[in-house]
């Protein structure tokens, strides 16, 4: 059964420039930081509601919920698809509001996102849509190549590489997805739905990549619905329900990603 | 095997909202060639014109009026050369004045043959005599005030000021020229329109991907220029299209002007740097519809996160 802990205490101390920023017990700069976040679509009402918790680096958690009840809008406000309409939420120390948006691009590049619909670019090989965030970084074409190759190859897509995603199935696709958001290391891995088109055996395997790059620090938050997964690595939960946010212990010890499938 | 790997920069799938655009530029190139060929070559005439006529006056000298009507006899030539060489004599002295010449009366009878015919090569057909001044600086001289002493020094002799008649020729050549100018300016903001109006129809198109490349850290700048690029990339093709059918039409042109052997016409046609700036049109027209594409998305994407 789980239990609903209380929030987690956050500690405010003053940053530079005067900023009001969130510190974690270990002094490092959090990663996320919700504070009192409310948000709404247009005039409809609030989706969620007094969010407040903070992601310190190198952790992992699974984020929950029922369908509907605000996972993938939570995770559009940590990939700054989103700005909170109310409260105050900050990424890698930075203010999520319009007027920040010239400091996005940058803080996006430490962010990777696995979409729930994929969003590949159709007329895009497999191995276009994974080297789409090195081209933006300016990257060589040849480390390209080879990253991007060395990636599909793990993800299972060596003989995908030059498949357009019409063309794949679904796993497939996700695969990909994955593979687009893990490319340039990322020190933020956000993701919706990672493991929802393909068999045990593959979400697993993909979910040991996942705990693989939170071993070498990236900040990890899975959206998913697969209790399975979530009692087998046993990291804690953030469980929407309500549009509130409720921090859910580990529900057993941490798996270390290595035990046999 | 896999085929070999080619790099597609460009994440834009497709679109036929830009499938008009080098059509377009095709016939943009194409007017604003024969606009800008035009405008250059009433320009070098008119600029011909002005410095070869602006520093000169022609005197003109009738046979004094006793004689009119009737055949110059030896008696009435000699009288109307006492009045030439005097006023000869008197515009040699005023200031300004650079260079006075008689025109001798073959070279007149030459002149005026082809309209004439060859009775005008008789000894006694009446002819007025000219005189060629050459003054510094038109303006520097009093015309008025010349006209009236060289009255008073040769009776028969009368000024003929080409600036009159000039002003009134070049009057219509700046017109033409501003004409053609206008056309040219109205061909560039017209194709700027055509340019924003593709580049918001391909933004809308092509919002999924925008986004996409927004939330894996690309810049607004990164993506205007993705689309200048491809802007640049239709708007040329059809640019050198309509480059390769403007271009041949000016030179026709350009030898037929010079085939005519009238002077005012064939010599102002288009020099070597006319030519450059007729041939660097269609790349000029693309990269201004890049830039307007880059501006375009640049300020579009300014409101979106």
């Amino acid at each position: 059964m789980i239990k609903i802990l209380p929030r987690q205490d956050i500690k405010f101390v003053l940053g530079f420039k005067g900023e009001e920023v969130l510190e974690n017990s270990s002094g490092m700069m959090n990663v996320v930081e919700f504070k009192n976040v409310g948000l709404r679509y247009g005039n409809g009402p609030e989706v969620l509601e007094d969010i407040t918790f903070s992601l310190a680096p190198g952790s992992f958690y699974f984020l929950t919920g029922e369908s509907g009840a605000g996972k993938s809008s939570l995770i559009n406000l940590m990939s700054l698809s989103l700005c909170p309409t109310k409260g105050n939420l900050k990424v890698f120390g930075t203010d999520v509001i319009s007027k920040n948006r010239k400091k996005f691009p940058e803080i996006r590049r430490n962010i990777g996102v696995v979409f729930q619909e994929f969003r590949l670019l159709d007329h895009l090989s497999a191995r276009e849509n994974v080297a789409l965030p090195l081209r933006v970084l300016g990257i060589k074409e040849v480390e390209i190549k080879r990253h991007v190759r060395e990636l599909l190859n793990w993800v299972g897509l060596s003989d995908h590489i030059d498949a357009k995603p019409p063309t794949l199935a679904g796993g497939q696709k996700q695969r990909v997805a994955i593979a687009r958001a893990l490319i340039n290391r990322p020190k933020l891995l956000l993701a919706d739905e990672p493991t929802g088109n393909v068999d045990d055996k593959m979400a697993m395997r993909q979910l040991r990549l996942f705990v693989e790059l939170n071993k070498i620090g990236t900040t990890v938050v899975i959206a998913t619905h697969n209790e399975k997964l979530i009692e087998r690595l046993g990291y804690p939960r953030l469980h929407l329900a309500d549009r509130h946010l409720h921090l859910l212990p580990a529900a057993r010890p941490i798996m270390t990603g290595r035990e046999p499938i | 095997m896999s085929k070999k790997y080619k790099p597609r920069k460009l994440p834009f799938a497709y679109d036929t909202s830009s499938l008009f655009l080098p059509w377009i530029m095709m016939l943009m190139v194409f007017l604003a060639t024969l606009s800008l060929a035009g405008a250059l070559a009433v320009q070098n005439m008119t600029a011909k014109w002005s410095s070869s006529m602006t520093g000169s006056l022609t005197v003109q000298v009738l046979p004094p009026k006793e004689f009119a009507g009737a055949d110059m006899t030896e008696r009435a030539k000699s009288a109307t050369m006492v009045e030439v060489n005097k006023a000869a004599d008197f515009l040699k002295d005023v200031d300004g004045v650079k260079q006075v010449k008689i025109v001798p009366l073959a070279d007149l009878q030459e002149l005026l043959k082809p309209w004439l015919g060859e009775a005008i090569m008789d000894e006694g057909f009446p002819l007025p005599r000219l005189i060629d001044v050459t003054v510094d600086d038109g303006d520097n001289v009093d015309l008025n005030k010349l006209k009236e002493e060289l009255v008073k020094v040769a009776p028969n002799a009368s000024l003929d000021v080409h600036r009159v008649w000039l002003a009134k020729l070049m009057n219509l050549t700046t017109t033409l020229n501003l004409t053609a100018l206008g056309i040219l300016g109205l061909v560039l903001l017209t194709t700027s329109f055509a340019v924003i109006y593709a580049t918001v129809t391909s933004l809308a198109v092509h919002r999924p991907a925008i986004e996409l490349l927004h939330l894996i850290g690309a810049r607004d700048g990164y993506i205007a220029s993705l689309f200048a690029q491809r802007t640049m990339t239709f708007s040329f093709g059809g640019a050198i299209i309509g480059a390769v059918i403007s271009v041949p039409i000016v030179i026709v042109t350009a030898f037929l002007a010079k085939s005519l052997e009238v002077g005012m016409i064939a010599d102002g046609w288009l020099g070597g740097w006319d030519w450059f700036y007729v041939l660097v049109v269609p790349f000029i027209a693309a990269l201004v519809s890049g830039i307007t594409a880059y501006v375009t998305v640049a300020f579009k994407l300014r409101r979106t996160l």
